[in-house]
């Protein structure tokens, strides 16, 4: 009879075991950038804001393996949203007369905010997923991206609400990367828990037939609904964080530019599992902080250099087209990864 | 009346430009099954040859762009899409998207991001009156060149060999293969043929701003794109209907959006693209080829 696994691993409920590396993994490069402070603490935030973007993206894409090119729009919509409810009411009435109502007599504070936006965006994910949800191939990526450039379009011309293309300035700060570390180990865990569930097995199964799902009862679209909405739901958390750790935020932050720095981490990690967003994140991070250095003149192993400006976003398509072209399923090749020590639950030994 | 009418001869030849690289969209994606985005970038480059061969004249910067638009095309066939040959259409997309967004930066670090203006003596200029109304020569230049690359492409495809392979590879790749038809020529020609197209979308629209910038080509790649897919694919004339009617839409509602909601003419568009694409996700003009059934 095989023998089940005896290390401590064993424990956990088995629907957390694949979040237990990550979680490690985000945690402890918290903790050391903290440490480090400076601009090398401003990257770490950043780039564990990112975790809880790219790992949102993963729990649609990751588990249904239909890549979603809307998701900025959704960061942008949690970001705006979550900065224009925790701005002081006298600020607004000052700033932004011609505000609705609505918008300009409340200021939330920041947990409650992030939580609205949540809603807010989980409901137009669920209306927009209506309908995206039954296209499949190129027709999906479009109108995907067709949602991103129609968020982004209204954000920038919104003007009495969102400042229109100018930059929204003056939003409170309230989350430190104390706070962006625990969002992002709880979208960690979320994204675990997702992967384990009936739900979770259901998208998988789609993902990897959809004839023979579909066939063995399984309604592929309403399942994938549900992912799009949850996931939605995750990015404007990740918005929620950037707008509140930043302070200003205007549409030039999102649009295609983030679009492609979060597909790239998703695809250098590798798509379809949880230690690939967050491998993906955190080598596409410090890919792109080093090369950004570079860009603004640093020392390197005792030589001076100073590369041209853009170097950090040629590094980012090209880290894309290298992984994509020579290794397709990520450096993590799709599969999560097990703690060196103890007996991953689910591998038993031969008697 | 008259600035109703002013208006359509202005999405006409919006239309046109849009419906040109709507129509290389279309051409491509017939033979390789890539909707490339990158596109955009090949007319940004071109356009930046053009500016760098603009002491050679028209008919020599021209040239220039020619070489270097076909050969960036190809490039890009043989470095990303050959070895992608079998990967899915939506991963295809996205690695076009890669593609662009690193072309892009290249040529900001390049040329960097200011404008590098041009202008041609022998581009036409000014405007002419055809009963009461006004046409820019370059719209009427627009509106020519596009017919004619279109009667152009047309005969291609019906009336050469090449042509006759290209659709018999769109067709059915494999199967083209197997009856003896060069793939990878196929291929590489179609690229190729999209790297001649740019150069024109790249002349038109220099021309129109009067330099290049180095985003100068995504809107364009964007509607026409949005505007290929709502037009169908699967046939050429659907790609270039598409994009002409996503590029007059876009002139008509920014002409005729009232006060307050101009700026929101691009979130209009969207939404119709959106519209149709769940509608009609085969396209407005549909292909006669059967979907795969399963």
């Amino acid at each position: 009879m095989p023998r089940r696994g005896v290390g401590w691993a064993a424990v956990l409920p088995p629907a957390v075991v694949p979040a237990l590396v990550p979680a490690l993994l985000v945690a402890a490069g918290g903790v050391l950038t903290a440490w480090a402070g400076g601009a090398t603490e401003r990257a770490g935030l950043n780039a564990v804001i990112y975790v809880t973007i790219v790992v949102a993206l993963s729990m649609f894409s990751g588990t249904t393996g239909v890549i979603s090119v809307a998701h900025v729009g959704f960061v942008e919509l949690g970001a705006y949203l979550t900065a224009l409810l925790t701005m002081p009411v006298a600020f607004k009435r000052q700033v932004m007369p011609d505000m609705p109502a609505v918008l300009r007599t409340v200021a939330l504070p920041f947990p409650l905010a992030a939580l609205v936006a949540m809603a807010v965006t989980g409901v137009v994910a669920a209306v927009a997923g209506a309908f995206l949800m039954r296209l499949g191939g190129l027709q999906s990526a479009v109108a995907t991206f067709s949602l991103l450039l129609l968020v982004d379009s209204v954000v920038g011309n919104w003007h009495s609400v969102t400042a229109g293309p100018s930059p929204l300035v003056g939003i409170p700060i309230h989350a430190t990367t104390t706070i962006a570390v625990a969002v992002a180990l709880v979208t960690i865990l979320a994204a675990s828990v997702l992967r384990q569930s009936p739900l979770g097995l259901r998208l998988r199964a789609g993902r990897d037939d959809e004839v023979a799902a579909t066939g063995s009862g399984i309604h592929v679209v309403a399942d994938r609904r549900r992912a799009f909405v949850l996931s939605a739901a995750f990015a404007a958390l990740g918005g929620a964080l950037l707008s509140s750790t930043l302070g200003t935020i205007s549409p030039d932050g999102f649009g295609l530019r983030m679009t492609v720095v979060v597909l790239t981490m998703l695809v250098v990690g590798g798509l379809q599992s949880l230690a690939g967003a967050v491998v993906g994140t955190v080598v596409v991070s410090v890919l792109t902080e080093t090369l950004l250095r570079v860009e603004n003149g640093t020392t390197l192993l005792g030589a001076h250099v100073k590369g041209p400006v853009g170097l950090s976003d040629v590094g980012l398509g090209l880290a894309f087209l290298v992984i994509v072209l020579w290794r397709p399923s990520g450096l993590t090749g799709g599969h999560e990864i097990a703690l060196p020590f103890g007996k991953h639950t689910q591998q038993r030994k031969n008697p | 009346m008259s600035a109703f009418v002013q208006s359509l001869i202005d999405a006409c030849s919006l239309g046109a430009l849009y419906g040109l690289e709507a129509l290389a969209v279309g051409l491509l994606f017939g033979v390789v099954r890539v909707a490339n985005f990158a596109l955009g970038t090949v007319v940004t480059t071109s356009a930046y040859a053009l500016y760098a061969g603009r002491d050679a004249g028209l008919a020599g910067a021209v040239g220039l762009a020619l070489v270097v638009a076909v050969v960036l095309c190809l490039a890009m066939e043989r470095l990303v899409f050959r070895p992608l040959r079998t990967a899915p259409v939506a991963t295809l997309f996205i690695a076009s998207f890669a593609v662009a967004f690193t072309l892009e930066k290249t040529l900001l670090l390049a040329f960097g991001p200011d404008q590098r203006s041009f202008v041609f003596d022998r581009m036409p200029s000014g405007v002419v009156s055809v009963g009461g109304y006004y046409v820019t020569r370059l719209s009427l230049l627009t509106i020519v060149l596009v017919g004619v690359l279109l009667a152009a492409l047309v005969g291609l495809l019906r009336g050469t060999s090449f042509g006759i392979r290209m659709r018999a590879a769109s067709d059915d790749f494999a199967m083209a293969r197997l009856v003896g038809v060069r793939a990878n020529a196929v291929t590489a020609g179609a690229f190729a043929i999209t790297g001649v197209m740019s150069v024109v979308v790249a002349l038109v629209l220099s021309a129109q701003v009067g330099g290049v910038t180095p985003s100068l080509g995504t809107n364009v790649i964007v509607f026409a794109l949005l505007g290929a897919v709502v037009g169908g694919l699967d046939r050429l004339g659907g790609a270039a209907t598409g994009g002409f009617v996503v590029g007059a839409t876009l002139s008509l509602l920014s002409s005729w959006l009232p006060d307050r909601l101009a700026g929101f003419d691009v979130s209009f568009l969207v939404a119709v693209v959106i519209a149709l694409l769940l509608l009609r996700p085969g396209g407005l003009v549909r292909a006669g080829t059967m979907k795969e059934r399963v």
